[in-house]
């Protein structure tokens, strides 16, 4: 009778285990389950065997580094450019306000400005037809003084769609309801 | 890694006695079967090597690896020793408990 746990599990603990840890888990997990072969049968015995395998996977065991160099967003290098940051900052405050304030104002400038944009590019663009539609807006010379106005008088609707043939409609829009 | 204080948690306390009660024997498997054996807890076996890597890198314990042997298909087991430094904090973690047990009236500290 084979008496070795499951290969699949034995090749996941090796799989995902530190190799230098991998001798004494493998061993230790081996032993109990020979032990719990004999003493409660092969189903058990796999069932348990699994679920130490299973509960094996940790962080800690997975890893591959102890106390040696952690690359990327948590290692000693990275930690090292925040502290320098945050020392220099505390050395010179006032340059570091002014930078920081101007890099603020930059950004929430271009983030205004983006927006903007995108409002003016997408302006109707929800109506199938917005290529064709056209806002009228009033020029008023009084006086040798012309004033530019974004409203109109409700009567030239009607009256821009009977006299003008290339008019098909008109709508009223308002801000106020 | 960083060390939380010098304080032994409940577990870390019982493995910490249980490798000094096994001298010479003290490696996973067997770490484990004295705490079940003793307490008549469940406890994996995974939970006793965290504990036993935890307190090993506070100080408390060392450990080497023993020759290979014919069972576990040859793999060779991790044997614990408890330090000196071991010994002194399970002395005061006990000093500590007993120290604030005595002022529990109408307590008994006789052996049951």
């Amino acid at each position: 009778m084979n008496d070795q746990p499951p290969k699949w599990a034995d090749w996941f603990l090796g799989w995902y285990c530190n190799p230098e840890l991998l001798e004494e888990i493998q061993g230790d997990a081996h032993e109990l389950y020979a032990e719990r072969l004999k003493g409660r049968g092969k189903p058990s015995a796999t069932l348990h065997y699994v679920w130490d395998v299973l509960r094996f996977c940790r962080w800690s065991n997975i890893k591959r580094t102890e106390n040696g160099f952690v690359p990327g967003s948590v290692g000693a290098l990275w930690s090292m450019n925040f502290k320098m940051a945050l020392r220099n900052a505390n050395k010179n405050k006032l340059i570091f306000m002014v930078k920081t304030s101007g890099l603020a104002i930059c950004l929430a400038f271009a983030l205004l400005l983006t927006a903007y944009v995108v409002n003016e590019l997408t302006f109707d663009k929800f109506n199938i037809n917005h290529d064709r539609i056209y806002r009228i807006t009033s020029k008023v010379k009084f006086q040798n003084h012309v004033t530019h106005y974004a409203i109109t008088p409700l009567p030239i609707g009607q009256a821009l769609v009977d006299d003008i043939a290339e008019i098909e409609n008109y709508f009223r829009r308002s801000n106020v309801l | 890694m960083t060390i939380k204080g010098n304080y032994l948690g409940e577990f870390e306390e019982l493995v910490l006695l249980s490798v000094a009660s096994l001298p010479d024997q003290a490696y996973g498997v067997s770490i484990r079967q004295y705490i079940i054996d003793e307490t008549g807890r469940n406890v994996n076996i995974s939970a006793v090597h965290e504990v036993l890597k935890r307190l090993e890198r506070k100080g408390y314990l060392k450990s080497k690896m023993g020759g290979a042997t014919q069972e576990r298909g040859g793999r060779r087991k991790r044997y614990f020793l408890l330090t000196s430094s071991g010994r002194k904090t399970l002395e005061e973690a006990m000093k500590l408990k007993l120290q604030l047990y005595k002022r529990v009236p109408n307590f008994s500290l006789k052996p049951i």
